[in-house]
Parts: C-alpha cells; structure tokens; sequence
C-alpha cells in the first residue's frame, strides 16, 4: 500500500472517500445514533409526547426486559434465524450448488435450466413473493398446497392459521435458497480440479471428498455467508408481515414486526427505537463471533 | 513534514463530511403553523381512503372548484388516496402530520381526534364553526362530542355511525330461536347458545384481539362496557378507569362467549380477521349474531358490498345492546364515524376550512352518507337525495337522540391496544377474565402513566 505523499494523492483519497463516507454517515450511522438517542426519550407520534418528548433514561429499556411479548418475539426470531436461515437456507442451498457443479466424475443434465428453476425466487419482489404463498398456502381447498393434498385424499389444511410458524419458515427458506446458491455455487468453482482428483485418487468416498475436503476449503464463503444470512433474518419483516401481520396471536410475531407495530401502529418511537437497539447490540454480537471463526479459519 | 499534512487532509475531510451531514439535516423547511399565503390560485391537497369514497370525491369535487370559481376564488383540489384498511390509513396520516407533510385537508377517524389534536396535527375550527351557521344543523350530541379536553373543536363530523347487534333473523325464527330484543347480556348469551344448538357453529361475534385493530375496542368491547354501569374514564377527573367491576364483567363475558364455544375465535387470531366471520360465515347463516354499523348495509352486505345477502332486509335485522343486569333500556351507539379536519400546518387555512365547509353539507353530504352507509350527522338532510330514499339510514338517524356513545379522550390509542391485549388473552385462554383485568391495570399503568389512571 503506498502511503499519502502529495496533494494529488489526498485529494484523489477524500474524493474516493467522501460519497461512500458521506452515505455510510447519512443513511446508517446517523440513523442508528438517533434511534439510540429517541430510546431514552417517550417520543410518539400521538399524544402530548408528540409535542414535547423527554428523556426518560433507561425507561423503555426496562419496560421492554419486563414484556413477555419482546421476548417471546426474540426467542421466536432466534428460531426463526435458525431454521430458516442457518439451517434451511445453508444446507439446502449447499445441496442444490453441489449437486449442480461439475466435478471429477460428476455432471449433472440440464444444469442451466435447473439453475434457472432456483434462482427464479430471488427475481420476484418481496410483496409479489409473499401474495405468491398467500395463494399457495390458502387453507381453503383452492389453495396450492391444499390442491395437491386433495389429490390424494387428505387435508384441507390451514397452513397460515395452524402452521404458520412453520409455514413461514418453509418460505424464507424458499426466498433465501437463491443467493446462498449462487455464491455457494462460485465457491464450489473456484476450488481446484486437481485437489478432487487428489482426493479421489486416494480412495476418498464422495461423502469423505465432501467432508474432508470441499467443506473445509469453502468455509470462509459459508461463515460469510452464514454472517449474511443471520443478519438479514434478523431484520425480516415483508415477508413476514405480507403472510401472517405476525398472528395468530403472535405466533410468527418476529422482532421486526414487533419494532414495527410499537413503533408504528401504536406509535411509540421511543419504545420501538429501544427495541430497535436490543437488536442491534444482538446483531453485533453475532457478527463479532461469525469474524471470531473466520479468524479462526485454516 | 508527511504528518503535518496527512493531518490537514483529516480536517479537510472532517470538515467535508461535517458539511455534507449539516446540509443533509438543514434542508427542508418547516411550514410554519397556519400561516396563510398571498391569494391567488391555490391548490389544496385532500386525504382519503377507501375506494367508494374517493370515488365520490373524485366525482364530485369539480362542483366544489366550480362553486368557489363562481364566488371569484380559483381554488383547485388536489385528491391523494391513503391505503384502504382504516389502521393503514391512520398510520400513514400519523407519519405525514409528524413529518409535516400532511395534506391540507384529510378525514380522520373521530376517535382518533383527541391523539391528534392533543399531538398539536389539527387546526383549531372552533372560531371558524362558530361563524358558520350550518354548524347548529349538527346534531347537538356530535357538536358536544367534539369539543376536546382544551375545550377547542378540531373537526366537522362527516357522519354518524350507529351500531347495533344485527343478526339473521331469518335462520333464528326458522330454528325456532326467539328474536325479540335482548334485555340483558344473560338473554343474548341465551339466544347465542339455542343458536349454537341449532347450527352447530359459534353464533355470536364481539370483535377482539389485536388483529382487528381499533375495532376491537370501537366495535365489540365499548358496547359491553357502555352496558355495565362502571365508567371507563372519569371525566371530572380527567383520568383512565382501568379496574372497575364493569370491565372485569366485560372481560369475563368474553371469557363465558370463549369458554362455551360461542364466538369464533381461530377467525379472531388471523389476519384481517373479519373476513372469515363477517364476509362468509353471516352471510352463510353460520354466524348469526354479530356488532355491526349502519355501514353494514352498503359496505358489507348491500348488492356492491363486500357480501352481498340478497334480499338483506327481509333476512337481517337489528337489536340494541342489551345492558348487564338488564337494567336499563337497551340502546344503539351512536357517534361521529369519520370526521374532516384541517391540518394545523396548512399553508391556506381559509381555503381548506371553505372545503371543509362544502364537504360537510348538502349534496355532498347525502351522497356520502348514501355511499358508506352512515346516517346524516345533521338534523336537515332527510330530505335531500339520494339520502332521503334510504329508509335504513334514516331510521338510524332517529336513533341518535338515544344512542350512547364513548367520546374518546387522549390516550383512546394506548387504551385501545390494552384492551386488544387482555381480550386476546382471553379468548386465547392464556387467562381468565379476572386475570386479565388485573393484567389491563398494570399495562395500562405503565402506558398511560400513574398520573392519568384511576380504579373503581
């Protein structure tokens, strides 16, 4: 790296800099240092603390630690990161991109139409995608998914009222698969055709050549990715609240529908922001450990 | 040599960014309250939701533009359509008055007036409406009603919503269930039950729970409490009566309707829970009792109604609440719906409060009233069209004079989610009634604050 020596190079520097710098400032770092300010403080948007909030210390917080909803809603998140994400989208994506990528002894047919089938969930917008498994997972009898049960004699089911946890579990899966593919699919690539041979030629199975072999070369792609996917599960709302607005009751009431209804239909700013900073300080928790094991890394 | 400069550039830069932020934050100017402009064409911007009523303005407003062209103003009105589920819309008019960036004029829900007035969002009428002569056309109750805490009027009443207990009075008389008017909660809870017998399915509805939204409280649970006795704020006061024997009694009435399978809870628990109940199971004769306003026969039920039931006026027809005890004449509610107002920041309060004005009377009014299915909110539209020839609304207007009603204070929206809260724990059996009347006090403690609650 070559040290700054001239006006040229600094000015070359701060140009470079300054638009993302600037963003970075005004759309991510101001926001979070306001939303940590507006947690101390009553600020609605309705009521007299519209007009004249005040700080209230560490209020909200205390009243969000003592709500059997928030954390019922943590833990539910918690779950949902990993079933749907660290689990679901992890493996499954893995599955498909391994089983699609062309190795020593292995081609699989029509891969760019398969490709094309998994990745066709990442092309559809978020309010489109959740309408798609409104419809799908009707629990009237038109529904998809009911369609097909009654094909051979069984259900309806209500897939959004009796399983609706589950039900939106299954479609952050679906969601996710694409990208997790996509990049696990470059990975897979990129790693040399002589070290599977290698492996081969010394009498690896394929389940010894995945395990002893590919999953540890792709393991800081898998820890990236998995440090992604955690982070934006966390934040999910859309899709979620497109589906089921968090019910019933609050059976898929995540933390981002949670912030949500606080902040915006009960119109407590200072609730929500708190809320809002919880997941925060959780959310750099988490990726302070996911770059622990990449450090980790062999 | 190298340090010294690499230290000026950090300044340089810190000074950029520090610029950057600062103009990013100073731009945008804050329209100062109220004040008006110079005269001149003005373009007013007005706020709706709901297809059939943008429709109407939409339509309509031309004559309003046409009528101030007449008297000299050039006045265009600029139409913006709000989403159309009533909690979307209110969240969206929330967002723009606190951003500032409300529309002129906008229709709010009457019961959200005192958050928004008391958020200092709406422009203070009271001057204006006193010098306005159609005012004392509205009905004294409305007139009263919306006068707030501050003593001020922020609104004109677009209608008035009577709500009763509507049920198929042609499932009952067929199954041999009496349909007389229900005196007290223990006859309806009877009626509920022979009807439960005869049909196999729950029969009665009080919306409740957090789905339904404002509803749970606007149409289930204020008409059980309005029967109980007990107050629910203490006008003199001025404070929440959050534990009193009526709400106990009104919590644990959910509990009898959940516990004997009468009201149809999974439907509750969903989004847009209404659906389910009210679009196909009364119109399928499944439920057969349900709260429900003057809406309902348009809205709802009427040929474009969301449900259409042919032949509605001879298979539904309407009771009053019935009280507790049954003490007490059974009575309808009755009260401004939705409202008109002038945003406090509005740059032409003139302009807007002469919209206002047009909205709120004649022609306009009447085909509002006809095209939601709301009474007259004014004591001289019985004769004017198409209103006049809608024999329901007018019926529903007499009862105004005996309807009771709740004028909502500052707070009604953190009252509201207390009261989602604790009938969703019960009609999800996390609690029993008594718990979760104990569990309201200590939330709507916390939300409201000590200083604004009170017990009986």
């Amino acid at each position: 790296m070559r040290p700054v020596r001239s006006w040229r190079d600094a000015l070359t520097l701060v140009g470079f800099l300054t638009p993302a710098l600037a963003l970075l400032g005004v759309f991510t770092i101001w926001p979070a240092v306001w939303a940590i300010y507006q947690s101390f403080t009553n600020k609605a948007l309705t009521g007299f603390e519209a007009r004249s909030p005040h700080f209230v210390g560490l209020q909200n917080y205390t009243r969000l630690l003592g709500d059997p909803d928030f954390h019922s809603s943590m833990l539910r998140t918690f779950a949902f990161v990993l079933l749907s994400a660290v689990v679901g989208q992890t493996i499954f994506a893995f599955a498909i991109a391994y089983l699609m990528a062309e190795r020593p002894r292995w081609r699989l047919g029509f891969t760019p139409l398969f490709a094309a089938v998994f990745l066709l969930p990442l092309a559809v917008p978020e309010a489109v995608a959740a309408l798609l498994w409104a419809s799908t997972a009707n629990g009237t009898q038109e529904g998809l998914l009911n369609r097909g049960l009654g094909l051979v004699g069984l259900g309806p089911v209500e897939w959004l009222q009796a399983h609706a946890f589950e039900t939106v579990t299954v479609v952050n899966i679906w969601r996710g698969i694409p990208f997790a593919m996509v990049l696990f699919a470059a990975a897979i690539e990129s790693i040399p055709r002589t070290t599977l041979e290698a492996g081969l030629i010394d009498g690896a199975s394929a389940w010894q050549q995945l395990r002893r072999v590919v999953l540890p070369i792709l393991r800081p792609q898998i820890l990236t990715f998995l440090m992604l996917t955690t982070i934006t599960t966390f934040g999910i709302f859309g899709l979620v609240f497109f589906l089921t607005r968090g019910g019933p009751g609050n059976a898929t009431e995540i933390i981002g529908i949670y912030i949500y209804q606080r902040a915006f239909q009960f119109f407590e700013i200072g609730l929500g922001s708190a809320a809002g900073v919880l997941l925060l300080v959780v959310l750099l928790v988490l990726g302070a450990y996911y770059v622990w094991l990449m450090r980790e890394q062999v | 040599m190298r340090s010294s400069s690499s230290r000026r550039w950090q300044a340089m830069a810190g000074i950029v960014a520090i610029a950057l932020v600062a103009a990013a934050c100073g731009s945008g100017g804050d329209k100062s309250s109220g004040e008006k402009k110079s005269s001149g064409p003005v373009e007013l911007t007005l706020e709706d939701h709901q297809k059939p009523r943008v429709e109407l303005l939409r339509k309509l407003l031309p004559k309003f533009e046409q009528a101030m062209k007449a008297q000299g103003k050039q006045i265009t009105v600029k139409l913006v359509e709000g989403p159309a589920e009533d909690g979307a819309f209110k969240s969206k008019l929330t967002l723009d008055y606190n951003s500032g960036n409300a529309p002129d004029v906008t229709s709010i829900g009457a019961a959200d007036a005192s958050s928004f007035a008391a958020s200092g969002y709406l422009l203070d009428l009271t001057d204006r409406l006193n010098g306005w002569a159609d005012w004392q056309h509205f009905y004294q109750r409305l007139r009263d009603e919306a006068v707030q805490p501050d003593g001020k009027v922020y609104y004109v009443p677009r209608e008035a919503t009577i709500m009763q207990l509507w049920y198929r009075q042609d499932i009952l008389k067929a199954k041999g269930v009496s349909t007389e008017q229900p005196k007290s909660w223990q006859e309806l809870l009877d009626r509920a039950r022979q009807a439960k017998q005869a049909v196999g399915t729950p029969t009665l509805l009080f919306p409740a729970g957090k789905q339904w939204g404002g509803g749970t409280f606007g149409e289930g649970f204020i008409h059980l409490m309005l029967g109980t006795g007990s107050q629910l704020y203490d006008t003199q006061q001025k404070k929440w009566v959050v534990r009193s024997p009526g709400l106990t009694a009104t919590l644990k009435f959910y509990e009898q309707l959940t516990t004997e399978g009468l009201l149809p809870v999974q439907p509750l628990l969903n989004p847009e829970p209404w659906v389910q109940p009210k679009y196909k199971d009364f119109p399928a004769g499944k439920l057969l009792i349900e709260t429900c306003g003057t809406w309902c026969w348009f809205f709802d039920y009427g040929p474009k109604g969301s449900a259409p039931i042919k032949d509605l006026t001879k298979k539904v027809a309407t009771w009053n609440f019935p009280t507790q005890n049954g003490d007490g004449e059974p009575f309808a509610y009755g009260a401004t719906g939705w409202a008109w107002s002038v945003t406090e920041k509005t740059e032409h309060p003139d302009e807007a409060f002469e919209l206002v004005k047009w909205l709120a009377s004649g022609e306009f009014m009447a085909q509002n009233a006809v095209t939601i299915g709301a009474a007259a909110p004014r004591d001289d539209l019985a004769d004017v069209k198409p209103y006049s020839a809608q024999p329901q609304l007018l019926e529903a207007e007499k009862q105004l004079a005996n309807a009771r009603s709740f004028p909502p204070p500052e707070g009604i929206d953190k009252m509201q989610q207390v009261i989602a809260d604790a009938t969703e724990a019960v009609i999800s059996k996390k609690m029993t009634g008594d718990q979760a009347a104990a569990d309201l006090a200590n939330e709507a403690k916390q939300l409201l604050g000590p200083e604004k609650i009170t017990e009986q």
